[in-house]
């Protein structure tokens, strides 16, 4: 693979992948200091 | 809440599609504008129908008539119909990767004549009863409430994902994958000067991140008034890109290691063409084929099963809300279903017409949310219900902008798809109605919805159901 593909890899993985851990750890340590405990969406 | 999110997004397009798509429009280029449309078409459209879901507490229907008045609920209803319409058939296709599940334990593929079985099978009533199977796996799901939804997502996106990452692995790790990985990364600049490639990513995003068919705001509707729809939205956005992505490299480095001599040939058969005959092919030819020959086809089954699911779910909301009782509801939903699907089972040139009819409507049912948050007033609807109780990070200025950018995308989009079908089939044959890849089919079978939802806009936005109670309170 040129020098160019490794580039476009790295870019658009980075991109989709890093950017959903991103969001997946925000999403994550957001909803832990809502109320403290695990959540359990739509249970009372 | 993620996970079923994720579930409906993540269907068969991600796995069949996308690798298609990109390898067919220059893998590394394409790319470029498939990163630029997630977060200017997918990403809005997904905080829109999150917002709306949410705080409507209905439907589509009652979104729409809720969110701009009752006047337009014919927006809600074209939305409804269309997700539905697809549900007729998305059952069939569900069927399809249960039978070649089923194929792949039993060892009947590939065969020897490769594309014998689908032959054999597709069109025939075999295929009747393995839509009719699926279906009802998806309907005793829904049956179970939102629970049942939950636990579902529980067992099958963790298994999906899984598996996908294994398949990745094991597809990465053969001898000659690097072609493969070159042939999807590669980017060739000047390509990035082809409107086709730009509006081919676009309707990949469409199609694929189900943005804009109305089921994240029929997710949304159950969400607890402090859970968080900002970052959801871009976590179901970037979350339903990233098995794409794990799909393309996956499905790419497979055929670049075993067939290389024959890639074009693979990536062009179309999309059954590429998974229900290839596809049996190339695993059979791996250590171990046939293990993750029927690890695909489970993969598969659950991408599209989950789907299936939200659309099932969809359609019950939308009567619920007429007033209908639930379990009434879903009876009819699956009487409807099973019926309608019937045509698409055992005629591949229905099923071809509805699929060809109902993904240009969803690209109107996107033009519709942008429509409505316009009408409403996007900085009004940001700071009112986008920016709402529990979102975790404020919707800046931009969003009013990308918006615009949606509605200005799907125009673009459906002036472009109509000037293509005329160029290619000139006027007299793009508007037989009874062809069906026309134009003629789909203004006929679009003007007879359109006009059905308008003629009945008092009648459906008589809401009659209760509003559902937000998560945290019910």
């Amino acid at each position: 693979m040129t020098a160019a593909g490794w580039i476009t890899m790295a870019l658009v993985c980075s991109y989709v992948w890093g950017g959903l851990a991103l969001l997946v750890s925000i999403a994550m340590r957001k909803e832990r200091f809502k109320d403290g405990s695990p959540v359990r969406p739509w249970e009372p | 809440m993620l996970l079923v999110m994720l579930g409906m997004a993540v269907g068969t397009g991600n796995i069949w599609r996308f690798p298609r798509i990109a390898a067919t429009n220059g893998g590394g280029t394409f790319l470029v504008p498939w990163a630029v449309f997630l977060l200017t078409w997918s990403v809005p459209l997904l905080l829109i129908e999150f917002a709306m879901g949410k705080a409507a507490r209905r439907g589509p229907v009652g979104a729409f008539a809720t969110l701009i008045g009752e006047r337009w609920a014919w927006m809600g209803a074209w939305v409804a119909l269309c997700a539905t319409f697809i549900m007729f058939y998305y059952s069939v296709v569900t069927g399809w990767c249960l039978r070649y599940l089923t194929a792949a334990v039993a060892g009947e593929l590939p065969g020897a004549v490769p594309s014998a079985i689908w032959e054999r099978y597709a069109g025939s009533g075999w295929a009747v009863l393995t839509m009719a199977i699926s279906l009802g796996i998806a309907v005793w799901v829904v049956a179970g409430g939102v629970r049942g939804i939950e636990r579902a997502a529980r067992v099958m996106m963790p298994t999906l994902l899984i598996l996908v990452v294994v398949l990745e692995i094991r597809a990465v790790t053969l001898p000659g994958a690097e072609r493969g990985l070159a042939f999807l990364f590669t980017p060739d600049l000047s390509g990035l000067g082809n409107s086709h490639v730009w509006l081919q990513a676009l309707t990949q995003n469409a199609w694929d991140t189900g943005a804009g068919w109305g089921l994240a705001l029929t997710y949304a509707i159950y969400m607890r008034t402090r859970e968080d729809t900002t970052v959801n939205a871009f976590v179901l956005g970037f979350g339903n890109n990233s098995v794409s992505l794990l799909a393309g490299i996956m499905v790419l480095c497979t055929v670049f290691s075993i067939r290389p001599d024959a890639a074009g040939e693979i990536v062009g058969a179309g999309n059954t063409g590429l998974t229900f005959i290839w596809v049996p092919q190339l695993f059979a030819a791996i250590p171990a084929g046939r293990l993750f020959m029927a690890l695909f086809f489970l993969a598969l089954l659950f991408a599209a099963l989950t789907s299936l699911i939200s659309m099932v779910e969809l359609a019950t909301r939308v009567l619920v809300d007429r007033g209908v009782a639930r379990g009434k509801a879903i009876t009819w939903v699956a009487a409807a279903g099973l019926a309608m699907g019937i045509p698409s089972a055992l005629s591949m040139g229905f099923f071809d017409n509805q699929d060809n009819v109902w993904g240009v409507g969803l690209l109107v049912s996107g033009l519709f949310f942008a429509l409505a948050v316009l009408r409403f007033g996007v900085d009004r609807f940001r700071q009112r219900h986008v920016n709402s109780a529990g979102s975790d990070v404020a919707i800046g200025r931009w969003f009013n902008a990308a918006v615009w950018l949606v509605t200005i995308e799907a125009i673009v989009l459906l002036v472009w798809w109509l000037s293509q079908t005329l160029s290619e089939q000139g006027w007299a044959a793009s508007l037989d109605p009874f062809v069906p890849w026309s134009l003629g089919t789909i203004l006929l079978q679009f003007a007879v919805v359109l006009g059905l939802c308008i003629a009945f806009n008092r009648r459906l936005a008589r809401l009659e159901g209760p509003v559902e109670p937000a998560g945290d309170r019910a």
